[in-house]
């Protein structure tokens, strides 16, 4: 009998397993649940199929069936009983994640019913199904109850058999059947009695030789035959229970598998890693090698501290040392010092990028991120051409080509020295303290030494002093039409001289016609009025700066040799010509006034200036209106009245009524435009007050204009 | 060392990553590494109807040799100082090489 249950077990197992499986396909239609992720078969490793089960006679003499002299250390079951509880938690848990079907939480639970009604059920006949599986399990469970609390598996004393049957709980694994196999169960009993009798006949007659398939099957058949209905909502809160209990296993499984690793790497190795990750990355030179980073934030956190937000952005990793808040200064000073090392160390080895070992198959590549594998090939040959026009030269007093590539390699070398420039000033040192002036001033003398020459080698590449007249445009002029070297002006004036800048300001305004941007942006296009705008927003905010801190004599000297060398007509007529000429009128106007910390100019000045001024005047003269946009462009021309107010105040009397004349009719449609309702009330508000730019220059005023009626 | 330093900046942004396998994600930067690796938080993936397994996925890091592009917040990103930080990148290893 032993042997036959034996040989019949695996052939179960496997039946039983597609039946599982075919359960959960189920489940998993329905619920549209995936369970593959939830597959912890092989937690079970079907150990306990090996296992000797029977002969447990001698049990008691094993497992202390003897109360002795032999201690608590091999009372297991005490420990078993103590822990209990979370056993048969554990066995539900155990249950439910290998069970899709709705079904009871515990053997427990079937043992705790009452089993007295099988052999009624048995002779029925008629498919009774609750009812008839507990009862099944009843007839096991009349003296086993104890055995259920052993975890995962039930090892059950059987009066019936008289042997331990042990009993996998998957072989309870077949939850309710589909309606098609609850049709096919009740159509099977309808018709095939002589089933249900041999059955019986099982029962009553061969009882003592029922090996346990037969039993199997035999369950299988009448637990199919339970109708579903009742326990559907039922079943569907327990699944929803059962997967969250399976998810939760599910972590806590994971976790388990994963705290087995913990404290696996000390503190050391974990420094040492950590070593290593951080040296690829901390330079000596975070200017150098985080440029943007250290930039970025610097810009960044003044930002904010401009919108009144003290806190900084991020704190920069790299920074040096010293510069460091206060905190744990000492463990990150300690880590600054050992990375310090690190980088020293890999600068001291030569820098090779891979290393052939004797008798190695291959080659060990030592790259990092400052010396990474090079991956393109750039012949020389085609670098070679663009990286004569690169390399710093002295600008030669001969013709000069202005090619565009030409150019661009001067404002590229032009960059590279206001880059150098920058970064000298941020290692400017500081200022001598007491007793270490000496030191100090060696090194404040070597700074400027070293400032002074890259700010000549950068006034040089500007070629500002290339004299005009040998190259058209002239070199400076040809820089200043690219955007790039448009942008770079404000960050060269920085680091000018101010009789440099004097210099600049004088070529640029000797030769202003030729610049790209000296032109009306009716005849822009969309990109030359972004140049425009480029070079009101790079070139003259620095320049007004300038000019406006300037002498009488120097405003004198600029405005005369603007006239000079430039068609007025045509300078006026463009956006920074206007705004040039409006400079230079109201700085003139300003000093005449005797404001500022200047003098007064003198007689003759002031004789010099008038006549500059009627000069100007002259030439624009009958040109006033065109000034502005035509109408169609809806042009700002907020610009060509602040110019217009600039000349008023300086007018005579009868140049003041020539300027009335011509623009009268530009001021008229600005009110009545205002006027009427058709313009939004900032828009018309801006429109008067461009007139009143101009008509509080005459001691007028856009109210006192009145409306012709046309 | 460039992208590094530039990436750095970046970091607490929301940035779309696209990656050489065509799953695009939306996340927050949480770190990025001398190789371009890239830990993201609060990831979503693009086009989710397409890769629904990604769906529960909340945080993710990826190896910097599978991305293709990396979308970026614009207010973000000076592109001044990165021409000048290329240009000094450009300077570096030449300056080297003379002193």
């Amino acid at each position: 009998m032993p042997s036959g249950r034996q040989g019949g077990r695996p052939a179960m197992n496997l039946e039983e397993q597609q039946e599982l499986d075919r359960q959960v396909q189920k489940y998993a239609l329905e619920t549209g649940e995936d369970f593959e992720i939830y597959d912890y078969g092989e937690t079970y490793d079907n150990l306990a199929d090996d296992l000797e089960e029977t002969r447990d006679d001698l049990n008691d003499e094993t497992f202390g069936g003897i109360q002795g002299d032999e201690g608590t250390d091999f009372d297991f079951a005490r420990n078993t009983r103590q822990i209990a509880p979370a056993l048969k938690k554990e066995e539900e848990l155990y249950i439910k994640q290998n069970d899709a079907g709705p079904r009871r939480s515990s053997f427990a639970s079937l043992w705790e019913n009452d089993g007295s009604s099988q052999q009624d059920s048995f002779k029925m006949g008629l498919p009774e199904p609750s009812q008839a599986a507990s009862s099944i399990w009843g007839s096991f469970g009349n003296t086993a109850g104890k055995g259920m609390d052993m975890g995962g598996a039930g090892f059950v004393h059987d009066p019936v058999f008289g042997v331990g049957t042990f009993l996998r709980p998957s072989t309870f694994g077949n939850g309710h059947q589909s309606l098609e196999e609850v049709e096919a169960q009740l159509l099977r009993t309808a018709r095939g009695q002589p089933q249900r009798v041999s059955m019986q006949q099982h029962h009553q007659g061969d009882r003592k030789m029922m090996s346990l398939e037969e039993v199997e099957a035999a369950l299988m058949n009448i637990n199919g035959g339970r109708p579903i209905y009742s326990e559907a909502m039922l079943a569907e809160q327990q699944a929803k229970i059962a997967l969250l209990e399976k998810r939760r296993a599910a972590r806590e499984a994971k976790q388990a598998e994963t705290a087995k690793h913990n404290g696996l790497m000390t503190q050391g190795d974990k420094d040492f890693i950590n070593r290593i990750q951080i040296s690829q990355l901390v330079t000596d030179d975070p200017y150098a090698d985080d440029f943007y980073c250290q930039v970025y934030t610097a810009i960044r956190n003044r930002h904010l501290q401009q919108m009144g937000i003290p806190g900084s952005m991020m704190e920069p990793e790299s920074n040096d040392g010293n510069r460091r808040r206060g905190g744990n200064g000492r463990t990150e000073q300690r880590m600054q010092q050992q990375v310090q090392r690190i980088v020293s160390d890999a600068k001291r080895n030569p820098k090779r990028t891979n290393v052939t070992v004797e008798g190695a198959l291959g080659k060990i590549a030592v790259n990092s991120v400052l010396n990474p594998r090079q991956l393109l090939q750039v012949s020389k040959r085609g670098t070679n051409d663009s990286s004569g026009g690169n390399s710093p030269k002295p600008p030669s007093p001969g013709p000069v080509s202005t090619k565009s590539h030409t150019v661009l390699g001067w404002i590229e070398n032009v960059y590279t020295y206001v880059l150098a420039l920058e970064q000298k000033r941020r290692q400017q040192p500081p200022p001598p303290r007491m007793g270490e002036e000496e030191i100090a001033g060696e090194a404040i003398r070597r700074w400027n030494e070293e400032y002074g020459i890259l700010a000549q080698k950068m006034w040089n590449e500007l070629r500002i002093t290339v004299p005009i007249g040998i190259v058209h445009p002239h070199p400076f002029i040809s820089i200043l039409n690219y955007s790039k070297g448009k942008k770079v002006i404000p960050r060269v004036l920085r680091h000018l001289l101010p009789e440099q800048t004097l210099t600049l300001l004088t070529m640029l305004v000797a030769n202003f016609e030729s610049l790209n941007v000296c032109k009306s942006e009716v005849y822009a296009d969309v990109q030359g009025n972004q140049e425009i705008e480029l070079f009101m927003n790079t070139i003259v905010p620095p320049l007004l700066g300038f000019v406006s801190e300037a002498p009488f004599r120097i405003v004198v000297g600029l405005l005369a040799l603007f006239i000079e060398r430039n068609n007025m007509i045509w300078v006026a007529r463009s956006k920074p010509g206007l705004a040039f000429l409006t400079l230079f009128l109201s700085r003139a106007e300003i000093l005449k006034q005797g404001q500022g910390n200047y003098p007064i100019p003198d007689d003759r000045e002031i004789n010099q200036w008038n006549e500059l001024y009627n000069r100007l005047f002259s030439q624009l003269q009958t040109h006033f209106s065109a000034l502005f946009m035509p109408k169609a462009t809806m042009a700002e021309d907020v610009h060509v009245w602040r110019f217009l107010a600039a000349m008023a105040v300086g007018a005579t009397v009868e140049q003041q009524h020539v300027l009335v004349t011509e623009v009268r009719e530009q001021v008229l449609e600005n009110v009545i435009a205002a006027q009427t309702t058709r313009m939004a009330p900032e828009k018309a508000a801006q429109k008067i007050s461009n007139v009143n730019l101009f008509l509080h220059a005459l001691g007028l005023d856009a109210s006192q204009v009145s409306v012709p009626a046309m | 060392m460039l992208f590094y330093s530039f990436f750095k900046t970046l970091v607490g942004q929301p940035v779309t990553v696209e990656l050489k396998n065509d799953l695009a994600i939306t996340g927050v930067l949480v770190s990025v590494d001398q190789f371009l690796n890239i830990k993201l938080d609060n990831i979503k993936v693009v086009d989710e109807g397409r890769y629904p397994h990604m769906l529960a996925v909340k945080n993710c890091f990826i190896r910097g040799s599978v991305v293709r592009y990396v979308q970026l917040p614009a207010a973000s990103v000076d592109t001044a100082l990165l021409q000048d930080a290329a240009r000094r990148e450009r300077q570096q290893p030449a300056a080297g090489v003379r002193k």
